[in-house]
């Protein structure tokens, strides 16, 4: 039911994109990356600020490591080595990585809301999924270097050492527990139009991470400190899974074997790298679709309310 | 890529029977929209006009894809109101009230523009190009490397306005684009919106409170009350059909008396209503001054004005029809509705 | 409940002592207010305070039976030890970050000049809050407490001197909102109109590090020991933990020898915190004052 040519007063259509292929979308998300880090650039205060947070985050538990000199082999178990700060360094990179994935697209999609411009990335030929994905660049630039910085202090200052012979394994599990997370953020994020949480704490993300990841995924202690209840809890959140994977990998002295998670010993079968493996592939498996599929649903909730954006 | 911009009757818009109403907590609903039927041409300006809480906004958030409507059907640039708003969401431009809606203070006014650039599918040189082009059609040239903050309020609408024509999309929907503006940023944004309907051909729909700028953009009106469609009309046919009474302030020389029976004779133009002076009466035979004249049809009454004054040997100072308001046209769409055998927009 | 006008709408009959810790009580309650105004949100900032506790009752356990030899002056338990730090140290934050919030959220939602208005000013929604966060915070922390004296554990020493041990919660409590109010007149003195404010952010920092917080000052390294003695939490922690946990009472020359510079500490902070935010506010008003311009 449409004409076949625009009437020779309509503009010139060239900019218009052909189809909705996700690779059309990739000059936007470098749009999106180029101003964030633009932003990112003009706040050199608040650089300094988080480099001094992360130093002083290693220098705090390098000094309570002080108090186990000698004894991390006793206290860290067979799995995870001979060396606290190593454990440590691992624990803090991995926590600010997933909490990256997990956290942002929330506060991504509040500030949309709240700044008007959601309606406006959804007057686009873009996907509704790209301006979610270009938004987060700026967190992904101020947390994904603290890798180095982490792996920098630690190794420069407070006696870290690591073991790299495994790093593409190492790298595999970190694109496995970054995309798990990143499926909970959507989740998380959707909440914002499904549940209409619009201010205040969101419980997707408070409770995956600011509880059961903080208390339980074992980013400071192993979680072999933890009741056995609270063991089995941790089993059901990715963190758990790459702390123990990454630190099997790269901790010196660490035993690949050696069981620790509830379900590495309910696996006898499966060594407990394969657990974690296939645990994190599962939870992925499982999270990013259902995140995909809320965050679409929440998009076209707020499209039958008319809260997609407020404009004020 | 063609664009298959309009109906096959072409129409950029054309949609039946629309409704909307928004979930209230612990109150029901909220009726916005009630059965509207709207039809606009490729290449028109329609005034959206309606008081506050009219549904304006929520008419133009349906056409534009980004609220789906509890009834009704059509087609928008001839994509499917319910099933290709995506498509619809795609192809058409929109400007918020709010000018900084879209604009990061972070960023330069040419660094605005090249982020959402890429956005609406410009790349490279083209788009380098048409960011060039715009800021100089904008006036914005000399203030491309400022801040946004740094900027008067019009010069933001005006990079709002940017913002939405870099996508060159053949339906543009201004939602109250002079809000906040001082006379000077009415008069640029007014004149960037006439130029760009009447060279690129864009099919613009405004909405506004000022009926005077619907008048002069506008080539159709559509009025909008609690919801409802009330009228949709050329806008000369509308003013027309509605008789509006608008007054006209008519100015002797200083001191030059008006003639005897000025009063009646004036009333007995064609389209007079009424006739008043606006000093006391005594004064006005006397010592002259300024008389107000209200008419139903400025054609008519203005040419029979100036030759009545001409046949009295008067000296005319000045003349001045006042502005129609959208508070006017509401109460003659209320007093016409109070007349059941005339016809209706 | 009053509204925030409701701060200076009937000055006359509220000018005086009494009449500002009325309009103390009505910020506070507001806060309070604001809390509650998304149903999940007092649970969930209830359990975020909590969780905190909890990560540091779990390191307390991981590190319990290498780190308590060198707590022997407390008692002898690191377990213990972090946990009363811990619960101590979370309701010092609520006092420490307190007023550059209020002041902050006060001055983008545009509030802020309308309290200058009133007779109480700023002062009364700077204290109520302050007064609310800190009533708050000590409530959850009392419960976490009996939690983990229940089922974590943990115990005190039985016949605490109660009214010392109120008194050093006091006396560091009142240190923090000092340094607190310190820090929110950066607000205007240093242009710091978002994020935090360089006094309780370093001061923040220092406390984890050097104040024997977390690490036991005998593993503190030298360099940064000498930081210690300027920490008000270094001798209100202290003198906490040898009340709770070694049983010592007013005759202890221990306690006496950290409770005296805690007092002068509370002083010196909550002075600096009167007199820098009054002249912050003076100076702002001043250069054009204290809202902000849209």
């Amino acid at each position: 039911m449409r004409t076949t040519a625009p009437p020779p007063s309509l503009p010139p259509s060239s900019s218009q994109p052909s189809s909705q292929a996700w690779w059309r979308d990739l000059p936007a998300l470098w749009a999106f990356g180029l101003r964030e880090y633009r932003i990112w650039q003009s706040y050199r205060v608040n650089q300094a600020l988080w480099i001094t947070n992360l130093f002083v985050t290693t220098l705090l538990f390098f000094l309570l490591g002080e108090t186990i000199a000698g004894q991390a082999q006793r206290l860290l178990g067979p799995a995870y080595g001979n060396n606290y700060m190593s454990f440590i360094v691992i624990g803090v990179t991995v926590n600010v990585f997933i909490n990256t994935n997990l956290s942002d697209p929330y506060i991504r999609i509040q500030r949309s809301y709240f700044n008007g411009t959601m309606d406006l990335f959804l007057l686009s030929p873009m996907s509704i999924y790209t301006p979610l994905l270009g938004l987060m660049t700026k967190s992904i630039l101020d947390d994904y270097p603290r890798l180095f910085f982490t792996f920098g202090f630690g190794m420069l200052f407070f006696g870290a050492t690591f073991n790299f012979a495994s790093w593409p394994l190492a790298l595999g599990f970190t694109a496995l527990f970054l995309a798990a997370g990143f499926g909970l953020g959507m989740l998380s994020a959707s909440s914002f139009y499904l549940l209409d949480i619009k201010k205040g704490t969101e419980p997707v993300q408070f409770v995956v991470q600011q509880v059961l990841a903080t208390l339980l995924a074992g980013a400071y202690y192993p979680v072999t400190v933890l009741p056995k209840p609270l063991q089995w809890l941790a089993c059901l959140i990715p963190h758990t899974y790459a702390f123990d994977a990454l630190r099997r990998l790269l901790d010196p002295g660490a035993q690949v074997a050696a069981p620790v998670l509830p379900i590495q010993y309910a696996l006898p079968g499966l060594s407990p790298l394969a657990v974690d493996g296939l645990a994190l592939l599962a939870l992925t498996v499982i999270l990013l679709p259902l995140g995909v599929l809320a965050y679409g649903r929440g998009i076209e909730r707020a499209r039958r309310q008319g809260t997609l954006t407020r404009w004020q | 890529m063609a664009i298959d911009a309009v109906t096959p009757e072409g129409a950029a818009i054309d949609v039946r029977g629309v409704s909307k109403a928004y979930p209230r907590a612990r109150h029901g609903q909220t009726l916005a929209l009630r059965d509207v039927t709207l039809r606009v041409a490729a290449g028109a300006t329609l005034g959206l006009l309606g008081p506050n809480g009219a549904g304006k906004t929520s008419l133009i958030k349906i056409l534009a894809g980004l609220l789906r409507p509890d009834a009704g059907s059509g087609q928008v640039l001839g994509y499917d109101l319910l099933r290709q708003h995506n498509r619809i969401r795609a192809h058409v431009g929109l400007v918020a009230p709010t000018a900084d809606v879209g604009i990061d203070n972070n960023l330069t006014v040419r660094q605005n523009l090249a982020f959402w650039a890429p956005i609406y599918g410009l790349r490279g040189a083209p788009a380098r190009a048409r960011i060039d082009g715009l800021l100089g059609r904008l006036g914005l040239e000399d203030k491309a490397d400022f801040w946004p903050m740094h900027i008067s309020a019009g010069q933001r609408q005006r990079l709002a306005l940017a913002r939405s024509l870099l996508a060159e999309t053949p339906l543009l929907f201004l939602d109250e684009p002079t809000n906040k503006l001082d006379l000077e940023g009415v008069r640029s944004v007014r004149q960037m919106i006439a130029e760009l309907n009447r060279e690129q051909g864009v099919t613009i729909v405004l909405t506004t409170h000022v009926m005077e700028e619907a008048e002069e953009l506008c080539g159709e009106i559509a009025l909008l009350n609690q919801g409802a469609l009330i009228a949709h009309q050329p806008t000369g046919d509308l003013l027309r059909s509605l008789r509006l009474a608008r007054p006209i302030t008519v100015a002797l020389r200083p001191h030059e008396p008006w003639p005897d029976h000025w009063q009646t004779e004036l009333a007995a133009l064609p389209g007079v209503t009424a006739v008043a002076p606006v000093a006391p009466v005594a004064s006005v035979a006397s010592e002259g001054g300024a008389v107000r004249v209200e008419s139903v049809d400025l054609r008519a009454s203005t040419p029979a004005l100036l030759g009545w004054i001409e046949r009295h040997g008067l000296s005319l100072s000045s003349m001045r029809a006042e502005p129609v308001t959208l508070t006017d046209v509401f109460a003659a769409l209320a007093s016409r509705e109070g007349e059941p055998s005339e016809a209706k927009g | 409940m009053r509204s925030v006008s409701g701060i200076g709408a009937t000055e006359q009959q509220r000018a005086g002592l009494a009449g500002f810790l009325r309009a103390c009580w009505v910020a506070g309650w507001l806060a309070y207010r604001n809390l509650r105004y998304y149903p999940s949100n007092l649970v969930l900032a209830g359990a975020q305070e909590l969780t905190t506790v909890g990560v540091w009752y779990f390191v307390g356990r991981f590190l319990d039976s290498s780190a308590s030899r060198e707590v022997g002056q407390y008692g002898g338990n690191y377990l213990a030890y972090v946990i009363v730090g811990v619960l101590l140290n979370q309701v010092c934050l609520s006092a420490l970050n307190g007023p550059f919030t209020t002041i902050s959220e006060a001055f983008w939602d545009k509030r802020l000049e309308t309290y200058r208005l009133s007779i109480h000013g700023i002062w009364a929604n700077v204290l109520g809050r302050l007064g609310w966060d800190v009533l708050f915070s000590t409530a959850l922390q009392a419960v976490a407490l009996w939690f983990i004296l229940q089922f974590g554990g943990v115990s005190l020493r039985a016949g605490v001197n109660a009214p010392l041990v109120a008194l050093a919660c006091l006396l560091l409590a009142l240190a923090n909102a000092g340094l607190g109010i310190a820090g929110a007149s950066l607000f205007f003195l240093l242009e710091v109109k978002s994020g935090q404010d360089p006094i309780t952010w370093g001061y923040r920092y220092l406390v984890m590090l050097a104040s024997g917080l977390y690490i036991p000052l005998a593993v503190v390294p030298g360099w940064l020991r000498w930081l210690s003695g300027a920490l008000p939490q270094t001798y209100g922690l202290a003198a906490v933990r040898l009340l709770v946990l070694t049983g010592a009472d007013w005759r202890s020359a221990a306690l006496w020898g950290n409770l005296a510079p805690l007092f002068i500490a509370a002083l010196i902070c909550a002075l600096s915190g009167y007199g820098l935010l009054t002249l912050a506010l003076r100076r702002a008003e001043r250069a054009g004052g204290i809202g902000v311009v849209v």
